[in-house]
């Protein structure tokens, strides 16, 4: 009996390891899609193809409307568009290349269940006679029937279930709707495929269904801003490295060398941030969460700099400075001219009228807060609120309430709601 | 953009749980090769040990501390600590009552269930048991007033083994069973994401002689769950089932 107890014992103990979650994009090994008689589509069809879809095969694991929405992202001399599909369960959503072969669009990627870890592979056609032949005409006409079908998967597994979208309409993004994706496009913690405030997130962000980012910045010990959530380098977002404590006890160069985040990349000065955002992502607004208490000369000077730089290429883009507390507004009101800043206070709605702030941002707990919410719109401001993941709530939130943007850890579920609702 | 859940990071590291764990086994181990008196269980105080009972009552009081995941708290790094009082109370033959009452004011658990105790030889019994558990709370978080009540039911088996030195070891394995969550933020009701097989915990409780006629008890319980109730308050919805160990420690009256 006595040994029946030890192997009890180590049964449990086997049993109560710590099981490590992951989701890893899936390989996009399609033969077809990558044989050499395709050829690459162009900006207009990925446009075209804009649109909420019904989901007439795969309603069971996708729910029954999908709106997809069109993306890039520049590397260089090379732009790759993106097709993602938006869907109202569990956070999920598809991201797909896309091809041309003869008169056949292919479509060639991903879906992820965001609150989970499922993912698998996506393999879509849309053949001449269901939409291709409309979809590569070299002119932008109004809608048309499209049909996708195709297949998807489970983890590497050779796609083998049915999905099928219908075309239905076309999105609207009214009033220019923000969707904003936190910490640059999602948390660590979701298992995406960059991490948490890294330049790859910011590539990522508009593939989610984001329209705008909020990046968090700290200052370093020789004062470059950086981005970065926690005050302190910890294994929630950093790979082991030995440094711990503070960001802003350790120089840019020191972080740069020898930190690197969850997914291995560097910490990103907020420069190079920028200049990701700016000239190699179509976002629009970008809200630099204030995570210190110090000069905040450097960062009005970045995000000037920036204004400037987007305004020289006609790229129309917001980047406001944003104020969570009293500390960091006693800090804001040091900068000259502070009332011309753009600037987005995250607490007091009379802090944000007293520095004519462009937004005010009250964290969405606290209701749907209709009266401020008007009272601030009449002023010519506009008002978001943070951070929501929960879809019956956000469901709420765009269906009756009166918000001009939603931060969300799932900007996908914010882009689902709010395109398959109009 | 702060998490809804801010409070005082502490440094304490999950892995060591597991280190706890491990020394745990060790000790066991250790203390089953000691040659010494060889008491029968019916002289033994015990809680969480599955025999039958021969007393009407049996108490303790203690503490449950949880270690919350990262994953979900983010930077701040803690331990929840809980106030454990655990009651038995026999009802007949192999059949007792198991009551627990966890307190950390702003939250609260209580859980009342029944069990079948055997014993299966002379070193070793088991039990079957089911404990349905109530929780509540409402706190006040950056202003906001959050308040949250919901139904769980614990489905569990125990296998105990009566080691020399009046050493009891019980093992334990529960399913986590989420039967219904409310939540609201302010006046706004918060959906809850949860799934009626939430998870699962596996325990390993060391119960011995104390100071005077009283029994200690030691504990580790490992619970893999998608939805903690401690957790409610961060409006989470994960679902992976996330590691929360508990080390658990009473004495017995």
């Amino acid at each position: 009996m006595k040994h029946i107890a030890f192997l009890l014992l180590f049964c449990l103990f086997l049993l109560s390891c710590r099981r490590d979650f992951s989701a890893p994009v899936p390989n996009a090994d399609w033969d077809l899609f990558f044989s050499a008689a395709t050829r690459p589509l162009t900006s207009l069809a990925f446009q075209k193809m804009d649109g909420v879809y019904a989901v007439e095969e795969g309603a069971g694991a996708f729910g029954e409307l999908a709106p997809a929405k069109w993306s890039y992202t520049v590397t260089g001399q090379d732009t790759t568009f993106h097709l993602s599909f938006f869907f109202g369960v569990d956070a999920a959503y598809m991201i797909c290349e896309g091809k041309r072969l003869d008169s056949t669009i292919l479509l060639n990627g991903y879906w992820r269940r965001l609150v989970g870890t499922q993912t698998g592979k996506v393999q879509l056609t849309i053949p001449k006679d269901s939409g291709a032949a409309f979809l590569l005409r070299p002119e932008l006409t109004p809608g048309n029937d499209i049909y996708i079908t195709g297949v998807y998967g489970n983890g590497n597994a050779t796609p083998d279930f049915p999905l099928r979208f219908r075309f239905t309409r076309p999105i609207i993004r009214a009033s220019m709707f923000e969707i904003l994706a936190h910490r640059g496009g999602g948390r660590t913690a979701d298992l995406l495929p960059a991490s948490e405030n890294s330049v790859e997130m910011l590539r990522l962000a508009s593939r989610f269904g984001a329209t705008g980012v909020e990046i968090d910045v700290q200052l370093t010990k020789d004062e470059v801003p950086v981005l970065f959530h926690d005050a302190t380098l910890n294994e929630r977002v950093v790979q082991k490295s030995g440094l711990l404590g503070p960001v802003k006890d350790y120089t840019f160069d020191q972080l740069s060398t020898l930190v690197r985040l969850t997914n291995g990349e560097r910490i990103p000065t907020l420069r190079q941030a920028l200049e990701t955002i700016v000239y190699q992502t179509p976002l629009d607004f970008v809200w630099l969460d204030t995570k210190y208490n110090g000069n905040m000369q450097v960062l009005r000077d970045l995000q000037a700099e920036y204004l400037q730089k987007a305004a020289a290429i006609n790229r129309r883009i917001e980047i406001v400075i944003g104020i969570p507390d009293k500390e960091v507004m006693a800090n804001f009101k040091k900068l000259p001219d502070y009332q011309s800043i753009p600037s987005i206070v995250e607490y007091s709605e009379t802090e944000a009228e007293a520095i004519n702030a462009r937004i005010w941002a009250p964290q969405w707990t606290l209701g749907l807060q209709d009266a401020a919410v008007d009272r601030q719109q009449a002023q010519g401001r506009r008002v978001f609120t943070w951070t929501m993941d929960i879809q019956k709530n956000i469901s709420q939130y765009i269906n009756e309430g009166k918000f001009n943007g939603i931060l969300s850890n799932y900007p996908s579920l914010i882009a689902y709601t709010y395109y398959a609702r109009q | 953009m702060n998490c809804i859940h801010s409070g005082k990071s502490y440094v304490l590291k999950t892995k060591a749980s597991q280190t706890g764990l491990i020394l745990l086994f060790l000790w066991f181990v250790l203390a089953a090769q000691a040659k010494a008196q060889d008491v029968p269980v019916q002289g033994q105080k015990r809680i969480f040990f599955p025999h039958p009972m021969d007393r009407s009552w049996q108490h303790s009081i203690g503490f449950i501390a949880t270690t919350m995941n990262q994953d979900i708290t983010e930077e701040a790094h803690f331990r929840l600590p809980a106030i454990d009082w655990h009651v038995l109370r026999k009802l007949g033959g192999k059949f007792y009552l198991d009551g627990r009452v966890n307190v950390q004011v702003l939250q609260n658990l209580v859980s009342l269930g029944p069990r079948w105790a055997t014993q299966v030889s002379d070193r070793i019994s088991m039990s079957l048991g089911n404990d349905v558990a109530y929780w509540f709370g409402r706190i006040n978080i950056a202003g906001i007033r959050t308040r949250g009540h919901g139904l769980q039911n614990y489905p569990n088996i125990s296998v105990g083994y009566r080691f020399n030195k009046q050493i009891l070891l019980t093992l334990r394995a529960e399913s986590i069973m989420n039967l219904n969550v409310r939540t609201y933020a302010g006046e706004t009701e918060v959906e809850s994401t949860y799934k009626l097989f939430s998870g699962s915990a596996y325990s390993v409780f060391l119960e011995q002689p104390f100071a005077g006629n009283k029994s200690m008890t030691l504990g580790f319980r490992a619970m893999y769950t998608n939805y903690l109730w401690q957790t409610w308050t961060l409006f989470e919805n994960y679902d992976r089932n996330l590691f929360f160990p508990q080390i658990i420690v009473g004495l017995i009256l």
